[in-house]
């Protein structure tokens, strides 16, 4: 019976030009604060109108939330394989810069619901780390609908790999320092235009990959960043931003502890899943421990939602609860930085995509 | 009037506040809210401990001079957490085990990781033989107090005999694997029946040979009495005393000592069996492991259970607990894991199954490590959010973790008599950014945040 009732709510056709208001509880903005008692109007996937005196136009389907709700925009994970780990990369070469990730996703895999059904409505699929150059990075929206029809961006940024895994015998290159000898040549005859993340783990890889990013002036972002509790001064003086994690139960308290070292430094960063090494749904657990272990609140809840969002040069659409932004936004029963707190409603493009099944 | 002031004298010397002896130190834990588990909260409340036990737990607890006070104002105390699943100490390993493998004979005492554990509240861990394979062998309960003497790091040896039933080697479990390992386990216990009831046999043959064997002594200690010499009179000869033995019993043979089916047979003794975990994780595993207990009488408890709450009923009825883990996995899901789910703990409780909620860190479940406890609030704060209460979430990772592990008359809760373990927490267990202030194993600061 629950399960029809959520069928019907999935289907029941919402028009464009419908106005779903959402009123009550507590939002929170990121971009302005938080607000209570306040209304988001959302017409044609968009928000219209978000704030404490707006007035609900009639004809619109009211969603009022229970006391002790809160709105935050969808979450988006900024460096994911999900639904596409058996092919991350094309292993024949390893200078692959035309390569899209996004080709190797399979919309019906069971992960990607679980992934919408955690609050997560926005997900960059990047290309392995066997690859020096490892190709495009692509943003797909988990809006339930076929593949070609998720595409945010195709080629949100190319990824290069400062790791141990882009080292293989019988091809170029085998070694470190042939690897960022391959690099420099590369960037000299063709450089790279947007964004470019960096795997880069351990402190010298980091070392190894600021100094690419600063001498070919990359528009970088820095990837896994376990080890950047010993490289703050270096992040913080090449000004990159780090797609931290993910965070397994198995690490080292100093890697749990870099992230607020990081945030205490001013650099932004933002929490990636890298699933299947962990799933989407444990991005809040990753910010729940680090928060633990002394991350601020806001830059924890920054971390999910504005920081990836411009680190995948987006945050002019996604990222924040603002009127013009697209309606991507996650109702959860309480703070969604306690991980006691569940999702009830994922909103995506303006559609109640995952309603929590009634018991 | 004299003997009045004697009596005085003699009361007032009795009722003197005990002198602790200068080894216990006496520490006041002050103005707490205390999460007891055991009863309701507290607020404000007192704790005071007494070299390695609680005291007393309540309001209004008078001070003894000379205590250590603590000052909890604001802060938050629970009972030190209890993981019913860990890998501290002995790690993972590739090999096959046996029943008498041991997972005290794998420790290595000086591994520190107990550090980053203790750290996030954990102070009591079962481990089990770091072993693959249908038999595994006997776990350890390991108080994490910081010694390096294993023997005292051992809180209890052989405090279970772990099974895993219908997980391949690969990546391959198939319904022929579980089944193949049901027999296997089923053919380990009828072995052991039969060992047992050899060892009873001789037992009773002995305690029978030892009587018999006195009884023999004695008689030959008798003087032979030598008939008289006058003529034997002409009645019937004296009849032969029936309880007289006429040869020298015969000792009976011991049968050859088996460590293996001495293990396993210590869970087939019916006064005090052995706890028996069975690492199950789809609904036929499950039942083959419900099978075994009711054909041998175990006292069973199902580790893991991936599925468990799709059969959560049948559990109920056979009053077969659960230890419920991991809740969070890594990495892609190996075959056993595909009907993961966090909401198993919440529905299993709600169909009246017994359950604790335990790390479980192998390696098939992505990145497990030793030091995978730290997140055993967390993975309660999961299980809770899926419909577990936040007093059940709490007690399935403190008292009805002991309970599971046949512990709690020591640890799990904060009650006078118990041993001091206890953290103390900035905030509620479950918030945002709630943070550890400090450990206490056994009396001792553990861990104190800087």
């Amino acid at each position: 019976m629950k399960y029809l009732a959520f069928a019907v709510l999935l289907l029941a056709p919402q028009a464009q030009g419908d106005v779903i208001a959402i009123k009550g509880g507590k939002f929170l903005t990121v971009a302005n604060g938080d607000l209570e008692d306040a209304v988001i109007l959302i017409q044609n996937g968009k928000i219209s109108k978000i704030g404490k005196d707006v007035t609900i136009p009639a004809g619109a389907k009211v969603i009022e939330l229970p006391k002790g709700s809160v709105v935050t925009p969808g979450f988006i994970d900024a460096h994911s394989y999900l639904a596409s780990a058996f092919e991350v990369e094309e292993s024949t070469e390893s200078v692959t810069p035309d390569v899209k990730a996004i080709e190797a996703f399979s919309s019906d895999h069971p992960d990607v619901r679980a992934a919408l059904s955690s609050g997560v409505t926005m997900v960059a699929i990047a290309p392995g780390s066997g690859n020096l150059v490892g190709g495009r990075m692509g943003v797909l929206r988990l809006n339930g609908r076929r593949y070609d029809q998720m595409i945010v961006k195709d080629a949100a940024a190319t990824k290069l790999s400062f790791s141990n895994e882009a080292l293989r015998s019988d091809r170029e290159p085998t070694s470190r320092q042939g690897a960022m000898t391959l690099l420099r040549r590369l960037l000299k005859t063709k450089p790279i235009d947007g964004i470019v993340f960096l795997h880069a783990a351990a402190a010298d890889d980091i070392q190894r990959a600021i100094e690419i990013a600063t001498s070919f002036k990359l528009r970088a972002v820095l990837v896994h960043a376990d080890g950047a509790g010993e490289a703050i001064d270096a992040i913080k003086a090449a000004r990159l931003p780090v797609a931290f994690g993910p965070i397994f139960a198995s690490d080292k308290r100093e890697k749990l502890e870099a992230p607020g070292k990081l945030a205490k430094a001013g650099i932004s960063i933002a929490f990636v899943s890298d699933a299947p090494a962990t799933s989407e749904s444990q991005l809040r657990l990753a910010a729940a421990i680090a928060m633990k272990h002394g991350l601020d609140r806001d830059t924890a809840l920054r971390a999910l939602t504005m920081a990836p969002a411009e680190m995948l040069g987006l945050s002019d659409r996604v990222g924040s609860l603002e009127a013009g932004k697209d309606a991507d936004l996650v109702i959860y029963s309480g703070d969604p930085l306690s991980l006691t707190s569940d999702v009830e409603t994922v909103i995506v493009e303006g559609r109640i995509s995952f309603q929590k099944p009634k018991k | 009037m004299r003997l009045a002031a004697l009596a005085v004298a003699v009361l007032s010397f009795v009722s003197l506040p005990r002198q602790d002896p200068p080894s216990k130190k006496v520490i006041a834990l002050k103005g707490a809210k205390i999460y007891t588990v055991s009863g309701a909260a507290i607020d404000a409340g007192t704790i005071l401990i007494n070299g390695r036990q609680i005291t007393a737990v309540g309001k209004d607890i008078a001070i003894p001079d000379g205590a250590t006070v603590i000052d909890c104002a604001g802060k938050v105390v629970i009972p030190g957490l209890v993981d019913v699943c860990s890998t501290l100490y002995v790690g993972e390993s590739d090999a096959p085990g046996a029943p008498e493998q041991d997972a005290y004979d794998a420790f290595d005492p000086f591994n520190e990781t107990w550090k980053e554990v203790v750290a996030a509240g954990v102070t009591t861990v079962y481990v089990n033989p770091p072993n693959r394979g249908v038999a595994n062998g006997l776990g350890v309960i390991v108080r994490l107090t910081g010694t390096t003497d294993p023997a005292k790091l051992a809180a209890r040896r052989a405090a279970a005999l772990k099974f895993t039933l219908g997980v391949g080697a690969a990546d391959s479990s198939a319904p022929q694997q579980r089944y193949q390992d049901y027999r296997t386990i089923k053919s380990m216990f009828e072995g052991a029946k039969l060992y047992r009831e050899t060892s009873d046999k001789y037992q009773k043959e002995l305690a029978e040979y030892e009587v018999k064997k006195k009884q023999w002594d004695e008689q030959q200690k008798q003087p032979k009495i030598d008939p008289p010499k006058t003529d034997p009179p002409k009645t019937d000869p004296p009849k032969a005393d029936p309880a007289r033995l006429t040869e020298e019993p015969k000792k009976p043979r011991k049968p050859a000592a088996d460590r293996r089916n001495e293990a396993l047979a210590r869970a087939l003794d019916p006064a005090n069996p052995l706890l028996v975990r069975i690492e199950a994780h789809t609904t036929d595993s499950i039942e083959y492991a419900l099978k075994l207990a009711e054909e041998f009488k175990l006292k069973l408890v199902i580790e893991q259970g991936t599925e468990a709450s799709r059969m959560a009923d049948v559990l109920a009825k056979a009053k077969v607990p659960v230890l419920v883990g991991p809740v969070v996995i890594y990495g892609l899901k190996r075959v056993e894991y595909l009907g993961h789910s966090t909401e198993s703990a919440a529905l299993l409780a709600k169909a009246g199954v017994e359950v604790a909620i335990g790390m479980f860190p192998t390696t098939r479940a992505g990145h497990g490590g030793p030091s995978s406890s730290r997140f055993l609030l967390e993975a309660a704060a999961i299980a809770a959010s899926k419909g577990l209460t936040r007093e059940q979430a709490l007690k399935a990772i403190t008292i009805d973790a002991a309970k599971l592990l046949g512990i709690q008359a020591s640890v799990g809760s904060l009650e006078a008599g118990k041993r001091a373990d206890i953290v103390i927490l900035n905030g509620e267990p479950f918030d945002a950014a709630t943070r550890v202030d400090r450990v206490i194993v056994d009396g001792e600061t553990q861990y104190e945040r800087k």
